[in-house]
């Protein structure tokens, strides 16, 4: 708590008091009195502006005596505009109506929560996924289209993912849902297979990530935002596309009364993934005569993937209280989902394929949600809390080999495991548990402070029997029935300060991770009782960042931040099989600055232009990272440090007001700097990290025809490029002296969508066309993806 | 701007890379050195020197795999575990441009199959990993399977699938060191499987035992160089390193016996310092002329790890695991070997003056060109190789390496 205090103390000369005035405050909601948020409130003359909150509140201090008028607009609700008289502090509420044929007005004046976190002060990319979310794609494909973005898959829907930002991969983005870490739901939501209409927005921070939101990240996360829907309403959507791959998703609420609300979200995945890839190498047995194998060939074919189904479902319910005097919104939620993958490859393709290999994951997670305003809004308090088990099954354990022509072959599978070093049938049980308190104060109109503490904790045991055993005393040990634990806390401080009228905003923070792990130390021998191990930290990480406000259509904006990103279980503790332990593994660090301007501006008739430019600077310190430990055995060890830089471009073109243009632009260097291990020498100095793309971008064509066949029915057209340039999977100094034969050509994928909207019949038909010109298009480490495929999706809304 | 931009790109090349022109490859060279080097990624930089490499040497425009392990050269051709992972071998030569050109293969269907051994023109062997019982007798030449044996008969403590750490000639037999092939567990045994390679029969066994508790590991080292001036051969082990307090042991395997001699102790890491108990091993070790032998030997203990002995009463008793695993990753981050000559018939280790000490499992492999013997180098301060020359015995740096850390030099020009 020292720390707190000192904290406190710092941040109290930056604060700026303010002046004796009134306030006017109040709440938007609409026909069924939810709560609109990031409604639009104006009050004239006096310049001023507020944004409703999450519970539709806002608040506007420091306002003068006088007559006033004051608007209130939102997408999707007619604009309310109406006469007031400051005399004292006064309280207006508004109730909106929704519109159709207001929406162009309200996209050009209004401000979604969206497009005010692109504007936040720190780097942010909020797509907001509503304007995607009936055509028939996925998360991961409108991920694509940002800027810094690279998202990789090794295989189709539901396959593994790994994401590239800014350079950063792997353990070091984090991905949130709903600001929880996502693997807190025990596999039950990944990002790739969570339909996109299941989704409100997809928020990605290059940079600082707030204290509300943000646990160790290395300098960047995701944070995928859930539906959230009002009013009664009941949403669906079916899909089915290539590769038999089905998609049903179901999202509804009810409000009982206008305290008291119901809501359901589910979806349900099916794919068989089978498609094909071109020219692989397939292992091939010549038989002699009495059937015993006489030798192996290898041949090249073009083979249809057999073993990749991916089957997932997952529902979740929830019950809300609204504006009671005790709670702004309190929310009990319950989600069951259930998983399974059948596994194709390992991390490449060989002449053998996987046949046998599967996962599975059964998760129950129970969430509660409060937030109570206090002292007329000033001060907020939010809680988030998660209870999540889930079992996780692991079978590779098949005395089978299987060839690309799906064959199984004569010749036994000694290991008796395809993926894994050893055979596996490991059933786990997973018991996560997640706080979060948020309360934010505005001291006054110009000054906010937050303070955020977040603790998980983790909890794994489980059993494999055919798995490695310790032996302890002589007798054999599972090591996987005896628990593993880590706990993380992640205190977290925030002052956002505003100057000059609000031109000049000034964020600070600091951050606090405490992080404990405890586990068997399963490569101890001789031993005669559980070798069990502990392994703790404590680190700080600090950042700041400016906006100044030029004009109305221009800002500019900067950030440094010091992050730190704590090693998992793994990487301390190993994994009981190939990596062995290290605990005196420190956390990675980064310093990263972002820079960036935006600017944009609304043209006559509905016309609009905007243009984002940023760039960043990483310098990341102690990577953890996989080296040889003797003959046989890995660990992870913190070694090389790597320098980053990038510039980033991001523009929206509307020349007319039915036609537009998204474009993004990403080139980035990313260079391995002096090693800390000391068995190196430093001879990869001035290398590229392997496997990360280093310019790419794509742009996107809209296109809408109204009044098609009927009145106010609109067919929107839509064209996505994307462009990745050729990358290296080997660590080379200079492409163009790198090995042909592992160097990932320049991709060029072209995909196309159209959507035939009826909306007084709140339905909308989708078809979209990937990978249209049948390219052939790589993945993670050259894995193939998919040629020409097609996906049909029908969406109706009930109201 | 940006939609210029894309405009102007996409109008360009699809920037596909053209092969390497490889010129004639019947005309390859026979003479040069394949210079390979590790990357922080582990992987690999690989390239050609037409001569011996002076002064530094730069690898940071070689060419790339995701792995080059060269296990045997023979005829001027690299035999390895393909570079590109693909479960299986591959035979290499450089070409007469001097690009590295692979001119055949040997799929297996295990991908950690990692041993080809080649005794001549006429015959080599490999495992596939998959069939741990059988090993493969081909044609180096023509890269045609000869024969499969069914070293079935081999013992195995506990019967488990057994993998072969490398293939060691003497005339027509071939001797394989044994090693658990799922986990990569060890033996308490060092124990040797023998196959005839004109009978494609297996032959029998030998064994060494260590204290009946404690693993005996072997390493994998580049070629042969085995057998003394009398048709002695002679097979390192690599004693136990995680603590287990067994020295690792030259064996010898007289000539004309078939059995480890029992009476033959020659432990080069006891020998260099008795006090040096945890990490008694030894690596890269090779055969010269006159009883003679090289190899680097774990000579020290470091005090960070002493430490730590000290404050449990120096008893390793009392050591827990959290400490024993400690002392371990000390060691094995340690330049705590010397390059050394060994005399096997007077079991004498003597370090080589002038070339720095290094981590006994640190990068590298022995060359050898005439007279000379190159030992690499790779520590904290160095990535170089240093030179010895067998008629004047001066030790001199022969050249460095920057553009990736040492993984080995080989001279082509040399069968195994």
């Amino acid at each position: 708590m020292g720390k707190f205090y000192l904290i406190v103390l710092l941040w109290l000369p930056l604060v700026v008091f303010s002046q004796d005035s009134f306030t006017i405050s109040g709440k938007v909601v609409d026909d069924n009195r939810l709560a609109i948020p990031f409604a639009n409130v104006v009050l004239s003359l006096d310049n001023k502006y507020a944004i409703t909150d999450e519970n539709g509140r806002y608040r506007m201090d420091n306002i003068k005596p006088g007559r006033y008028s004051i608007s209130v607009s939102s997408l999707g609700f007619k604009t309310q505009k109406t006469q007031i008289t400051i005399t004292k502090n006064l309280t207006q509420n508004f109730i909106l109506t929704t519109t159709v044929e207001d929406l162009d007005n309200v996209l050009v004046t209004g401000k979604t929560k969206s497009k005010l976190l692109t504007e936040n002060v720190v780097a942010i990319t909020s797509l907001d996924i509503q304007k995607s979310k009936d055509q028939a794609l996925g998360v991961e494909d409108v991920l694509k289209q940002s800027t810094g973005v690279v998202v990789r898959q090794s295989g189709g829907l539901g396959s593994n993912l790994n994401i590239n930002l800014n350079g950063l991969t792997g353990q070091a983005v984090r991905t949130y849902y709903d600001g929880m870490p996502i693997e807190l739901y025990g596999g039950a939501l990944q990002l790739n297979f969570i339909p996109v209409d299941a989704l409100e927005r997809l928020d990605i921070y290059k940079g600082i990530i707030p204290v509300n939101v943000g646990t160790d990240a290395l300098g960047g996360g995701l944070n995928l935002v859930p539906l959230k829907i009002g009013g009664n309403i009941l949403r669906t959507s079916y899909s089915v596309g290539s590769f038999n791959t089905h998609r049903f998703s179901l999202h509804g609420n009810y409000n009982f009364n206008e305290n008291l609300s119901a809501s359901i979200s589910s979806f349900i995945n099916y794919t068989d993934n089978d498609y094909e890839m071109r020219d692989i190498p397939n292992i091939v047995e010549n038989l002699r005569t009495d059937g015993t194998v006489e030798s192996i060939t290898e041949e090249r074919i073009n083979a249809t993937r057999f073993h990749d189904r991916f089957r997932s479902s997952l529902v979740e319910a929830s019950l809300s209280i609204h504006d009671v005097p005790w709670a702004d919104e309190l929310q009990v939620s319950a989600l069951f989902s259930k998983r399974d993958n059948q596994i194709q490859q390992g991390t490449f393709i060989t002449g053998l394929a996987v046949g046998e290999a599967e996962t599975e994951a059964t998760v129950v997670v129970q969430k509660l949600n409060y937030k109570k305003a206090f002292f007329k809004e000033k001060l907020k308090f939010n809680y988030s809390g998660l209870y999540a088990r889930s079992i996780n099954t692991t079978n590779d354990s098949t005395t089978a080999f299987y060839n690309w022509r799906g064959e199984r072959l004569v010749t036994e599978n000694s290991r008796g495991s395809e993926i894994f070093g050893i055979p596996i049938a490991r059933k786990g049980e997973s018991i996560g548990t997640a706080h979060r308190i948020t309360a934010s104060y505005a001291i006054s109109d110009n000054v906010q402070f937050v303070i955020s503490e977040f603790n998980y904790g983790i909890e794994i045991d489980g059993e494999d029997p055919i798995g490695t055993r310790i032996e302890i005393d002589g007798e054999q040990i599972d090591p996987n029935t005896i628990p593993s634990k880590l706990r993380s806390n992640v205190f977290g401080t925030e002052l956002n300060t505003t100057f000059f009228d609000k031109k000049l905003t000034a964020i600070g923070f600091y951050k606090n991770y405490d992080y404990s792990a405890r586990s068997i130390e399963f490569i101890a021998s001789g031993i005669t009782e559980i070798p069990l191990r502990t392994v703790k930290s404590n680190n700080d990480g600090f950042g700041f960042g400016v906006k100044y406000q030029m004009s109305t259509e221009i800002f500019l904006r900067s950030s440094f931040e010091r992050t730190l990103r704590l090693p998992t279980q793994n990487e301390v503790f190993g994994d009981f099989a190939a990596i062995v332990p290290n605990f005196e593994l420190r956390p990675e660090q980064s310093n990263n600055i972002n820079v960036g301007a935006r600017y944009e501006k609304n043209l006559t008739n509905n016309r609009f232009i905007s243009l984002d430019v940023s760039g960043f600077l990483r310098d990341q310190e102690n990577l953890i990272r996989p080296v040889p430990f003797g003959p046989e055995n890995s660990q992870f060890i913190n070694e090389a440090n790597v320098e980053s830089i990038g510039i980033e471009l991001g523009s929206r073109f509307r020349p007319f007001s039915n036609l537009s243009f998204n474009g993004s632009f990403t080139y980035q260097q990313l260079e391995i700097g002096k090693s800390n291990d000391i068995r190196s020498s430093g001879g990869s100095e001035g290398s590229s990290v392997p496997n990360i793309p280093n310019l790419f971008f794509n742009v996107t064509a809209n296109y809408t025809l109204e009044n098609i066949f009927r009145s106010k029915n609109n067919l929107e057209l839509s064209w996505n490029y994307l462009f990745v340039d050729r990358f290296s999977v080997n660590e080379v100094i200079d492409l163009d002296s790198a090995n042909p034969a592992f160097v990932v050509p320049r991709q060029h994928l072209n995909n196309a969508n159209i959507s035939y909207i009826l909306p007084e019949q709140n339905l909308v038909c989708s078809l979209a066309v990937q990978n249209i010109f049948d390219q052939e298009i790589f993945d993670n480490f050259r894995i193939p993806r998919p040629g020409i495929n097609y996906a049909f999706k029908i969406s109706y809304s009930l109201q | 701007m940006i939609y210029l931009f894309i405009f102007i790109h996409t109008s360009c090349d699809d920037g596909l890379n053209d092969l390497a022109d490889l010129g004639d490859v019947n005309n390859i060279k026979t003479s040069g050195f394949i210079v390979v080097g590790t990357t922080s990624s582990n992987t690999a930089r690989v390239k050609y020197f037409e001569n011996l490499p002076s002064g530094t040497i730069d690898l940071s425009d070689g060419i790339d795999f995701p792995r080059f392990f060269p296990n045997s050269i023979y005829n001027h051709a690299i035999f390895l575990a393909r570079p590109d992972e693909s479960p299986g071998y591959s035979k290499y030569v450089v070409s007469e441009n001097g690009d590295l050109f692979e001119i055949g293969t040997l799929p297996t269907l295990n991908a950690g199959s990692f041993r080809i051994d080649v005794r001549d023109a006429e015959f080599g062997v490999f495992q596939d990993r998959a069939t741990p019982d059988n090993i493969t007798i081909f044609n180096p030449t023509t890269l045609q399977i000869i024969d499969g044996v069914d070293m079935n008969e081999g013992f195995v403590p506990g019967d488990i699938d057994q993998r072969y750490q490398r293939f060691i000639f003497r005339g027509d037999d071939v001797f394989a060191p044994i090693r658990g092939n799922v986990t990569g567990e060890s033996f308490s045994s060092f124990i040797l499987h023998q196959a005839n390679l004109i009978t494609g029969q297996f032959v029998g066994d030998t064994q060494r035992n260590g204290n009946g508790v404690s693993d005996i590991i072997t390493f994998n080292n580049f070629g042969q160089r085995l057998i003394d001036d009398s048709g002695n051969l002679y097979v390192a082990d690599a004693g136990n390193y995680t603590g287990g307090q067994v020295w690792g042991r030259v064996n010898k395997i007289p000539a004309g016996s078939n059995e480890i001699d029992p009476d033959y102790v020659f432990e080069p890491a006891r020998a260099l310092n008795p006090s040096n108990v945890f990490l008694p091993t030894f690596n890269n070790f090779y055969v010269l002329n006159n009883g003679k032998a090289i190899a680097k030997v774990n000579s020290e203990t470091p005090q960070a790890a002493i430490d730590i002995i000290l404050s449990v009463g120096g008893n390793l008793a009392n050591l827990t695991p959290a400490q024993t695993q400690e002392i371990l990753s000390i060691l094995f981050s340690a330049e705590s070997a010397r390059w050394c000559f060994l005399d096997l018939n007077a079991f004498t280790v003597t370090p080589i003056a002038n070339i720095p000490a290094v981590g006994v499992f640190s990068g590298g492999q022995v060359f050898f060109d005439g007279n000379t013997i190159f030992f690499p180098v790779a520590n904290a301060t160095e990535n170089a190789y240093f030179s010895y020359n067998t008629n004047t015995e001066v030790v001199e740096k022969a050249f460095e390496i920057t553009g990736a850390d040492i993984s080995g030099v080989y001279n082509i020009a040399n069968n195994n």
